[in-house]
């Protein structure tokens, strides 16, 4: 089902609101089975992260080294391109964590 | 007292000669005719089903049903993704309680093996919350940040996971309407692919199609030279759609609450249990279900896998999912919670046959809805 516009311009209202931000990795998994949208870029990271405020909020780590994907490391917030989509659609850009160095 | 009378499934497995109807058919026809009911003595119909609308296009499921069985009576479809049939149960078990004298058809199916694995990760991901499906977490994700979380905080590895799935196994063989018949060994699951690290292959409930049904009554009449097992409690209890909204992640708070309330009601005590199907969707899942329902301490749940306490020839005194569990048994999502009953019945009234757990009087099942969000725990008794 392709994604609307409408979810995506309403989606990246609050999305601003989270570039910038430092905080804790509180769990974190690698996916190899994904929805479509996602299925190229198998393996990827999705962390639970816990913000210096105390919100939670879970993105894909990217740009990391194996030692920097652990619980307890320190992460921020970065805006990169979200999952794949068909040549008509919207590209929809998302938060995503790096490590924090 | 609300009563099972009858218990009936289809085989579990990848059914690719049956459609979601012929399931439905199946099974309803199945029951009623090994207990020589006919239709026209139901009062009411609870189905369970998550996926119908998703993968078959199909809502108003309630008139299929009308259709396919010939009847005009009320029929209630309930949705809590994985604990569909759970719900469906739940809410049949409401309906006579407030209705003196009548007799209702449970009914759970699901048809999921029609589409290709990556679609059948995003329909169950609709089981997920919409923030943690845009970000590319699926549903085994989303348990495998629980996992992280539980493995490091006790001191555990894969291993005590893998033996969940080992345990199931072994109890599936004896189960002749199971999806997977087959020993599996730790070595098995730790060598089998990830799916979501740290959850693998054989840590996951497959994807399967299959049908259960169970008649509940309150008529003394309908009870009359059958096999009886009296619900002595079913309830529910509901959490955060997120995992990110929780106060812990190595617990799931709608268990704990649900089978407190259970325990209550049906004025038990966890050593009265002899045989209990839980939730084991995942290898976690089963170790987390078996602390939240107070049977074992929170973090020593690990240390109980990899001994294999609850496997059938431990010889102790609680035996968990003789069924296989969803692992072994399968998890035609809709029908898993119907099928948990199912089995516990069975125990109870012994007719579990090769896999008969010996002088059985009080059974549990535990059913969960996407990763916590729904759980419906019922206690039976004879």
């Amino acid at each position: 089902m392709s994604q609307s516009p409408i979810k995506v311009w309403r989606k990246q209202k609050t999305d601003r609101l989270l570039l910038g931000k430092v905080g804790e990795i509180l769990s974190w998994t690698e996916i190899n089975v994904a929805p479509p949208q996602y299925s190229a870029k198998t393996p990827y990271s999705v962390v639970l992260v816990e913000l210096e405020n105390g919100e939670k909020i879970y993105g894909q780590l990217v740009d990391f080294q194996k030692v920097d994907r652990e619980i307890g490391k320190k992460v921020r917030t970065i805006l990169r391109r979200n999952g794949d989509v068909g040549p008509e659609e919207v590209l929809e850009y998302t938060v995503k964590f790096v490590p924090l160095i | 007292m609300n009563s099972i009378i009858g218990y009936y499934s289809t085989q579990f497995g990848e059914l690719w000669d049956k459609s979601l109807d012929d399931l439905f058919l199946e099974v309803a026809s199945g029951i009623l005719e090994e207990l020589r009911i006919e239709t026209k003595q139901l009062d009411a119909i609870f189905v369970g089903n998550m996926l119908g609308g998703v993968v078959e296009r199909q809502l108003l499921l309630s008139a299929h049903l009308s259709e396919l069985l010939d009847v005009h009576i009320p029929i209630y479809r309930t949705e809590a993704a994985c604990a569909s049939g759970g719900m469906a149960f739940h809410s049949a078990h409401e309906y006579l309680k407030s209705n003196p004298k009548k007799t209702v058809l449970v009914l759970g199916a699901e048809k999921m093996t029609d589409i290709t694995a990556s679609e059948i990760t995003q329909a169950l991901a609709t089981a997920a919350s919409h923030k943690e499906q845009s970000v590319g977490l699926t549903f085994p994700g989303v348990y495998a940040l629980m996992a992280q979380v539980y493995l490091k905080k006790y001191g555990y590895s894969e291993e005590h996971l893998a033996a969940i799935s080992v345990k199931n196994h072994a109890h599936g063989i004896l189960n002749e309407k199971a999806h997977f018949r087959r020993l599996i060994s730790i070595d098995d699951v730790l060598e089998s692919p990830y799916v979501a690290y740290p959850l693998k292959v054989l840590d996951s409930s497959p994807i399967s199609d299959g049908a259960t049904a169970l008649i509940l009554t309150n008529d003394p009449q309908m009870m009359k030279n059958r096999n009886i097992a009296t619900i002595l409690a079913s309830e529910s209890a509901t959490d955060t759609i997120s995992i990110a909204r929780r106060r812990r992640l190595d617990e799931m708070e709608s268990t704990k609450v649900a089978g407190s309330n259970a325990f209550k009601l049906a004025k038990l005590r966890r050593e009265d249990i002899d045989v209990m199907e839980v939730h084991d969707c995942f290898s976690i899942t089963e170790i987390l279900a078996l602390e939240d329902l107070g049977f074992w301490k929170k973090g020593h749940g690990g240390a109980q896998a990899k001994e294999m306490a609850t496997y059938i020839e431990s010889g102790n005194n609680l035996i968990v999912n003789t069924s296989g569990g969803l692992k072994a048994a399968g998890h035609p999502v809709g029908s898993t919670g119907i099928k948990q009953i199912g089995e516990v019945y069975l125990q109870l009234t012994q007719q579990a046959k090769k896999r008969q757990v010996k002088n059985a009087s009080y059974g549990l099942a535990h059913n969960v809805g996407g990763s916590g969000g729904v759980a419906v725990v019922s206690i039976l008794g004879v």
